[in-house]
């Protein structure tokens, strides 16, 4: 299909949008309530653009003008907003470039957009990253004729905890509303009252937990704002980073704000392939523990009391802790870690020659995954057994209800996803009965057409050779369906074994479905790919009093009620002084997955980079340094000794070449982990203790009194006194 | 040898001899709205004379009388009854918008409560033609009396087997509902009326699709005026040749025109398509009480006429009106006094449009609700300055077409028509402050 824009000649899939033939040939249109992954509105009119189209005459070809031979164009009476308009064969497109009509329109537009926005851009946190902002100043008159008063409301109406609504600056694009509608599928938030009196509310109640900060990225105004990076900074003064969240095995694309090396917001980043445009509240508000109480300096026992330490005089305690427990020696990571922290770690293990390695969160047993994201988000099946997403994977509920909603993925141009795409409409129509839920009651059940209360791993079983109508029709659904998606969770593969994973082949090979075994932690599936586990006599996590010397690294045994310490010495590798670090000999300050660089492989077995945000984290070290450490206690030239190591280190191993990975992640074939039995079941929560934004921090917006003293403590120059002559 | 009949003379004056009310023949008569009465006057006899031709008959019938919309836009009905999908296994709906809230319209509410039975049975006709199987009645929520005078009418239908199952032993089966709307002018539009019938915030929705193909809860839809159904009951009964013989020759058939302001007969009166404002105003209506300087021709949102010898000489009917610069639009004329302040008047429109903004739009929400509406209040209240009338025209260019739907549009109907008739008006209050006619009292004294 070929369309004309500002006389530059695009080919185009039939079926795009006027806009995104505006955007793929290069011209530029502003636009408010448009946005790729929601459906169009036309609400905003900023879109406008001249159309013209060729007729067809009786013949059924196109009429010529007779001058020039060309099809001529019959240009519509008045502007047409591009977001809602069929690019069609043939058609003609002016863009207020080329268009007086066009530039006039959008200006003025733009002058009824501003005619009641309360222009308080120097103190919105939206100001320097707003959409209205740049566009007022690309597109506008520059000044407003309106000569009345502006509309007065309240300007810090909280929606929930988390989101604080400014009723003056909503534009009304609704694009929050129909997030809402079309992405976690939830009515809660509509506009109330009409004309110039309308204003965004909820239902009573607020927000719904789960994926309601989103709302904050699209909002293009500052009329939506994450209350917890409320009032912390302008957006010119945070350094951005872009990196991969590693509270789940889901692995989001997240930008990284921080400013003068302290944490203050997270946002979504883009990745069409993982999270498409979307993160969980988890993943957006749960960063707090990245900033407060940390540990930044070592801790060394020294008469029964843990107290502050260099890190030489650390590993001067390491050295004569280890002494006489020769190889006798754990080492214990959290499955958050990256690939190059799990090598630096196994390299570790192979010098000291211990077999006691091992990694938590992880199952005994892993089956193999072969379903992708992408797969679940256009499966025409899909059956979800013993998972809680909403604690074990959030974003995955999206990608089901996308799939529910007809799985359309959004179109890609050479400006990237689509901006408005004419297929997704508003308040779409679900099939919910494409969707089976085995297992406990959660937040997915009120999406599915088929629901079983059960739990433990015999629901495989029962899935296999149906004992209930309900789970017959759940098996029906998956033997009917062309690509179907069968989802495991915590609650069947704490007790996976071999013969399980015999039985979930047998029965995905029946039917044809892909599997999606949700590993425990972010990166499980790359450090059991590893084979990060322990070998014949070594002891797993659950049993780190059966070794002489453990190392612990960001892991909170003690909290979990398993033992926290070593028989002999125990050195702590963490953040924050756990129950764990409390008990420890030795305790290291280590950084969060904020802070630092690496790659770890998602529940799908895409390879993705961590990059090191700014961040101040005193003298916390990563996994890497703090194993080298260890080696120079122990006595024994570190095998790996940085990141670089790691990953030469990696690629001499499994032929992995980390250092140039694809922007989106790569695709890395399922590699088997050995079993290994764990000593205790694993309980997924994805809020964890230290996550909760502080209490005062919520609700009100408004700085509090704890913990941001830093800001106060600024040299400042004594205020003057008054003079006098006394 | 013979010679064809010359083609009859089309009537257009309700002076004609030959011309007889037949919307608002039975408005007025004692019980006018039960059932007995309309069998009585030949009731039904339209929906029997619809069933014995067939479904594609009477959508034939409908197109041949040249029937078009009653409701201001005037599509032609038989063509858009027959944009309804055939065959295609999925219900059908069809609405009858009876949410009459235009300012200056007034005719459908007495159909609605003295003439019920003509709508059912106009419903059921356009029901078996578009193979619909349930109807709504989404009537304005002001029209408590018509509401219940349509429910019980619908009773009294659905216990004489005129509603329901196999009606009439014809095997069509069909059921009708009322649906009151909470007041709001938007509801008129047809995509946000459906909205409103299902439960949703009348916003009006994104066309295409067209109601036709994806319209009330995604099925195939078809919403017709008042009149028009009614217009349809009539032309079942009487014939499509009864009909077309009303009218000229691209407007056909009879209308009910509302005259409202300062005349002696202000009413609803039904005459043929053609007549002219001049036999309206003073034949009918009894003439002006006083000078008269504009005439809105149909409703508010048509552009201002003005009160001359060519505008009374105008026939009212599609193209004429259209010719001399407004709209037939729903019929309802207004005169607007010489003694009355023009800017006074179109602020009285121009409140209503900003009062019924939906607020979906932003050259609507805040170009008539917000801006449009303060620039009147600022001239009428003696705050003009040169140059607010200028901002209004330019204001108005950036308004005009940019909105979603077409109430923005409506709204600028009075304002630039009445700028453009009375520009003098305008300059010499924004200039001076003082209006060239100083308001009256409004309100006789007790």
């Amino acid at each position: 299909m070929k369309v004309t824009v500002d006389g530059i000649q695009v080919d185009l899939p039939a079926g795009t949008s006027a806009i995104d033939a505006v955007f793929h040939a290069g011209r530029d249109v502003p636009y408010f309530c448009a946005h790729a992954y929601l459906s169009p509105v036309g609400a905003c009119r900023m879109c406008l653009v001249e159309a013209g189209t060729p007729r067809k005459g009786k013949d059924g070809e196109f009429e010529l003008d007779e001058a020039t031979g060309q099809p001529r164009v019959f240009w519509m009476p008045k502007p047409m907003a591009s977001c809602t308009m069929q690019a069609t064969e043939g058609m003609h497109i002016r863009t207020a470039r080329t268009s007086d009509v066009v530039a006039k329109a959008q200006a003025g537009m733009m002058e009824f957009t501003l005619l009641n926005h309360p222009l308080d851009c120097p103190t919105c946190d939206k100001g320097g990253a707003c959409e209205l902002q740049d566009r007022a100043f690309e597109y506008g008159y520059g000044a407003s004729r309106y000569g009345f008063d502006r509309r007065h409301a309240d300007k810090h109406y909280a929606l929930s905890d988390f989101i604080i609504l400014d009723q003056e600056r909503c534009i009304h694009c609704k694009r929050c509303v129909r997030y809402f509608e079309e992405v976690p599928g939830q009515e809660v938030l509509d506009f109330i009252e009409r004309g110039g009196h309308t204003f965004i509310d909820t239902e009573e109640g607020g927000l719904p937990v789960g994926f309601q900060g989103n709302i904050a990225d699209i909002c293009p105004v500052g009329a939506l704002l994450d209350n917890v990076a409320r009032f912390r900074g302008r957006n010119w003064e945070y350094d951005h980073t872009p990196t991969t969240c590693t509270l789940c095995p889901v692995g989001c694309s997240i930008t990284v704000d921080a400013r003068n090396g302290r944490l203050e917001r997270v946002v979504a980043g883009e990745n069409r392939d993982v999270n498409e445009l979307w993160i969980c509240d988890a993943g957006r508000f749960g960063h707090v523990f990245a900033t407060e109480e940390r540990l930044t300096v070592p801790l060394v026992r020294v008469g029964g009391e843990l107290r502050e330490a260099t890190w030489d005089q650390a590993v001067e305690a390491m050295r004569q802790g280890f002494l006489g427990h020769g190889g006798n020696v754990g080492l214990y990571l959290n499955a958050d870690s990256t690939l190059e922290e799990g090598a630096a770690l196994v390299a570790l293990a192979e010098a000291i020659g211990t077999a006691s390695l091992d990694h938590w969160p992880r199952y005994a047993h892993t089956p193999m995954s072969t379903a992708t994201l992408t797969d679940v988000a256009t499966a025409d099946a899909v059956v979800v057994l013993g998972a809680d997403l909403g604690e074990e994977a959030p974003v995955v509920e999206l990608r089901i209800l996308e799939a529910l909603r007809g799985g359309l993925l959004p179109p890609e141009f050479a400006h990237g996803t689509a901006i408005a795409d004419l297929r997704l409409t508003e308040r779409p129509s679900r099939t919910p009965e494409k969707l089976a839920v085995i297992g406990r009651e959660s937040r997915l059940w009120g999406h599915a057409g088929i629901r079983v209360a059960a739990s433990g791993p015999d629901a495989l079983t029962r899935l296999a050779r149906p004992d209930t109508p309900e789970l017959q029709a759940a098996l029906r659904l998956l033997e009917g369906a062309g690509k179907p998606v069968l989802i495991l969770g915590a609650d069947v593969l704490n007790g996976a074994d071999a013969a399980f994973s015999a039985a979930l082949g047998s029965l995905a090979g029946r039917v044809g479905a892909k599997v999606l075994a949700l590993p425990a932690g972010a990166n499980s599936r790359g450090l059991g790919g590893l084979n990060l586990v322990p070998g014949a006599g070594g002891m797993p996590y659950a049993r780190l009093d059966g070794v002489g010397a453990a190392f612990i690294s960001r892991l909170d045994p003690a909290a979990q009620g398993l033992p926290g310490r070593a028989r002999g010495f125990t050195v702590v590798h963490d953040t924050h002084l756990t129950a764990t670090a409390g008990l420890a000999d030795v305790v290291l300050p280590a950084v969060t997955g904020y802070e630092k660089r690496g790659t770890t492989i998602n529940l799908e077995g895409r390879l993705l980079p961590l990059t090191q945000a700014p961040l101040r984290a005193g003298e916390g070290a990563d996994l890497i340094r703090a194993l080298a450490a260890v080696a120079e206690a122990l006595g024994i030239r570190p095998p790996v000794r940085g990141l670089r190591g790691a990953q030469t280190w990696l690629e001499g191993r499994y032929g992995l070449r980390l250092a140039e990975l694809p922007a989106g992640g790569l695709l890395q074939p399922p590699r088997p982990a050995q079993d290994a039995a764990t000593g205790t079941a694993h309980t997924p929560n994805l809020w964890k203790p230290r996550m909760v934004p502080h209490p005062e921090r919520r609700g009100s917006g408004v700085l509090g009194r704890e913990a941001r003293t830093e800001l106060w403590e600024l040299p400042m120059a004594p205020a003057p006194r008054p003079g006098g002559d006394d | 040898m013979t010679v064809a009949d010359p083609a009859p003379l089309a009537i257009t004056s309700g002076k004609d001899p030959r011309f007889a009310p037949s919307l608002y023949a039975h408005v007025g008569q004692d019980r006018s709205w039960t059932l007995d009465y309309f069998r009585g006057h030949g009731g039904y006899q339209g929906l029997r004379r619809a069933f014995a031709m067939g479904p594609d008959a009477v959508i034939d019938e409908v197109k041949k009388s040249g029937l078009r919309g009653r409701g201001g836009a005037g599509f032609p009905t038989g063509l858009k009854w027959s944009f309804m999908p055939l065959n295609d296994g999925k219900p059908h709906f069809i609405i009858c918008n009876a949410d009459e809230s235009e300012p200056g319209s007034f005719k459908d509410r007495y159909l609605l409560s003295e003439d019920p039975h003509q709508l059912i049975e106009g419903m059921l006709i356009g029901g078996y033609a578009m193979r619909a199987s349930v109807g709504y009645v989404y009537i304005r929520g002001e029209y408590v009396h018509a509401a219940e005078r349509m429910w019980a009418a619908i009773e009294e239908a659905r216990a004489a087997g005129l509603l329901g199952q196999n009606i009439l032993g014809s095997g069509f089966d069909f059921q009708l509902y009322v649906h009151r709307g909470a007041g709001a002018y938007i509801c008129g539009e047809e995509t946000a009326l459906m909205n409103s019938l299902e439960g949703l915030r009348a916003n009006p929705r994104l066309k295409p699709p067209f109601p036709a193909a994806a319209g009330l809860y995604g099925l195939p839809t078809t919403i017709n005026n008042v009149e028009t159904f009614c217009a349809a009951t009539q032309i079942l009964k009487y014939g499509a040749d009864w009909h077309a013989g009303m009218g000229t020759e691209k407007s056909k058939g009879m209308k009910l025109f509302q005259i409202s302001g300062p005349v002696a007969r202000p009413g609803v009166y039904e005459l043929p398509l053609g007549t002219t404002f001049r036999e309206l105003i003073y034949d009918w209506a009894g003439g002006p009480l006083e000078p008269i300087k504009a005439i809105i021709p149909g409703g508010s949102s048509c552009p201002m006429l003005r009160w001359d010898e060519a505008t009374l000489d105008t026939p009212m009917d599609y193209e004429a009106i259209a010719a001399a610069g407004s709209m037939l639009g729903t019929g309802g004329v207004t005169l607007v006094p010489q003694a009355d302040c023009i800017v006074d008047v179109t602020w009285n429109l121009v409140r209503f449009y900003a009062h019924e903004s939906c607020g979906k739009c932003t050259p609507c929400r805040e170009g008539i609700s917000g801006w449009m509406v303060n620039m009147y209040a600022k001239l009428v209240r003696g705050r003009g300055v040169p140059g607010d009338v200028e901002l209004i025209l330019d204001m108005s260019e950036n308004i005009g077409g940019r909105s979603f739907c077409a109430l923005a549009d409506a709204c600028l109907g009075p304002v630039l028509s009445s700028i453009k008739l009375f520009r003098e008006e305008y300059d010499v209050l924004a200039q001076t402050g003082q209006p060239m006619h100083p308001p009256r009292r409004r309100w006789k004294e007790a």
